[in-house]
């Protein structure tokens, strides 16, 4: 009688262990706090960019021709996108055609208005072959399709000019060595975000960096998406997008569920239902770019990271992290992206200094590492696409 | 009349002129943006001997910026620091979303040049072209100061037009007009620090 109960006393203490396995392995045990961060010397975490070296994608890093950056661009859209098939990788260069010392006034270095500055020029490179190839001058930002199309944006001009817009058109590549087909109509300061499917998200850009998105249905079809807004993630099937409002532009801002199809409004999670943990206050802002993984996209904050469900056409908070370094001046976390395990979140961040480091966090412990810190020019960005659908 | 009085008169309508139209030869306008919040920095328009550099007028304002304190973000960044051209100044500037009186500053790379390129921003308020007030709704207009969450931007720099009468943006474009008064496209050296 004594076995049976000891028996069973096992039985009940493995059953509860397996079940609280199974709780957090689904997430559902997440839980929002503050999150302790860490030091350690590790090497960056997944697919990263840091410069030349790019890393996470073959058996061993390898030299880009050119340094990945994207100053007109920032952290709107990846540094370097990997094609869906793993063969190729585009990333964005930008040649300076003189030094620049940015904290003085450009008049200061004899700097004029039309001064032509600096010049953007996408790559591809081939991950197994290690060729690499300079697409035209004046390109980048740039998504793939599923089907290997390429889709980026080309100035009017090559040169980007002080002072001056850069005006560019979206283009597309049937393939990478294929010609590009103009698909916008009329040039402006357009990004391309990613593909939902065979339609194209783009940005545009007005004065005051205002946004709004666009999805282009081919050549010349482009409608609307969402006014004063700009995107979080794109949906693995690509029917629907996740994107922010700024408090600039409205007084009750929140993330919204938009359907790619016809720009109709699926739900929405106003930020003043984003309450941080450390504090009890809504969050002040929810920032893309972001990452989408099943059910579940995660976002930077004001005060760290959120991680949303949706399910059912129906968007839920989930998590909100706070983390302490966000709040600083320069201290927001850029581009987090899931793990394939759905409970680690790769950042990074800006450091003072001009430098920046990787941050990784284990959301169902709370606690994250910070690695090494590096020159900002050298900043450890992730290799990814926004891109969803087939 | 003397010989004396009238050149004592004659001095004080050229210091008058000198004050009421552009800046004079020894006479600079420049203004400075100091970040303390997203809502709360404090903007000055200053009048500078340029022989002595002394500052010889000041006018101070509240004044906003972005919505983070992240200068390398887009649309969301308060200004980067540093020192900007003034690009322009007008009365009347008719934007798609920027309105009225407006000062437009030069590009700047955040974070001393490692980041993003910040462009296309202004000094500006809410109000429309004809710098006066369009409120349909009941909730945030985009050409109407409805309060203290307008100083929020993408990334420009807000004042107020807000009662009581002249507001911030009308009393600063006034010291503009009397401290220096150019309007147009030109280029205004070195004229915005921001810290």
């Amino acid at each position: 009688m004594k076995r049976i109960a000891l028996l069973g006393s096992a039985l009940l203490v493995s059953a509860a262990v397996l079940s609280i396995h199974l709780v957090t392995a689904g997430g559902t045990g997440a839980r929002s706090g503050r999150v302790a961060v860490a030091q350690t010397r590790a090497a960056p975490v997944g697919a990263t960019v840091r410069g030349r070296v790019l890393s996470g994608l073959g058996k061993s890093p390898a030299k880009l021709e050119l340094a990945a950056s994207a100053p007109l661009a920032g952290s709107l859209v990846p540094v370097a996108v990997p094609s869906p098939d793993g063969v190729y990788v585009a990333y964005n260069t930008w040649r300076w055609r003189r030094d620049v010392d940015w904290y003085q006034s450009l008049s200061s270095q004899g700097i004029q208005t039309g001064d032509a500055l600096g010049t953007p020029v996408l790559h591809v490179r081939s991950l197994g072959r290690g060729k690499d190839v300079a697409l035209e001058p004046g390109t980048f930002s740039a998504a793939w399709r599923k089907d290997g199309a390429l889709a980026y944006v080309r100035g009017e001009q090559p040169d980007y000019r002080a002072n001056t817009p850069f005006l560019r058109q979206v283009v597309v590549r049937s393939a990478p060595d294929t010609a590009p087909a103009v698909w916008s109509s009329s040039p402006a300061e357009y990004h391309v975000l990613g593909w939902a499917g065979q339609a194209l998200i783009v940005a545009q850009q007005f004065e005051g960096e205002s946004i709004s998105l666009l999805v282009f249905d081919g050549p010349g079809s482009a409608r609307p998406l969402a006014q004063n807004a700009s995107l979080v993630a794109i949906s693995p099937d690509g029917s629907s997008a996740l994107v922010d409002e700024s408090p600039a532009d409205t007084d009750a801002p929140a993330l919204r569920l938009v359907s790619v199809t016809d720009a109709t409004e699926l739900a929405r999670a106003p930020f003043s239902t984003i309450v941080d943990p450390a504090t009890s206050t809504p969050v002040a802002w929810v920032s893309g770019p972001g990452d989408w993984l099943d059910d579940r996209v995660v976002a930077s904050t004001s005060t760290g990271l959120v991680v949303l469900r949706v399910a059912g056409g129906r968007l839920s908070i989930e998590q909100v992290l706070h983390v302490d370094s966000a709040t600083r001046p320069n201290g927001r976390l850029w581009e987090p992206r899931f793990a394939d395990d759905g409970r680690t979140i790769v950042t990074w961040t800006d450091l003072p200094g001009a430098q920046a480091a990787q941050i990784v966090c284990d959301r169902f412990a709370l606690t994250c590492t910070q690695g090494a810190a590096v020159p900002s020019a050298n900043a450890p960005r992730p290799v990814y696409d926004e891109s969803g659908g087939n | 009349m003397s010989t004396r009085s009238c050149s004592v008169l004659l001095a004080a309508l050229i210091a008058m002129f000198a004050f009421a139209g552009e800046a004079s030869a020894t006479t600079n306008v420049f203004f400075a943006f100091h970040r303390y919040g997203n809502t709360n920095s404090y903007l000055t328009i200053n009048l500078q001997d340029t022989n002595s550099g002394a500052i010889i007028g000041q006018r101070g304002f509240r004044a906003g910026s972005g919505t983070s304190t992240d200068e390398c973000a887009l649309r969301q960044g308060w200004l980067p620091a540093g020192w900007y051209d003034l690009r322009g100044h007008f009365d009347y500037y008719n934007g798609s979303l920027i309105k009225g009186r407006v000062w437009q500053l030069s590009d700047k790379r955040c974070n001393g040049g490692s980041g993003q390129l910040r462009s296309e921003l202004f000094i500006h308020s809410e109000e429309t072209s004809d710098e006066g007030q369009y409120c349909p709704t009941a909730y945030d207009d985009p050409f109407c100061w409805e309060g203290d969450s307008d100083y929020y931007s993408l990334g420009c720099i807000k004042v107020a037009h807000a009662q009581p009468y002249p507001s911030d943006v009308g009393r600063l474009d006034a010291t503009w007009d009397s401290w220096d008064g150019r309007h147009g496209y030109f280029t205004g050296y070195s004229a915005v620090f921001v810290s």
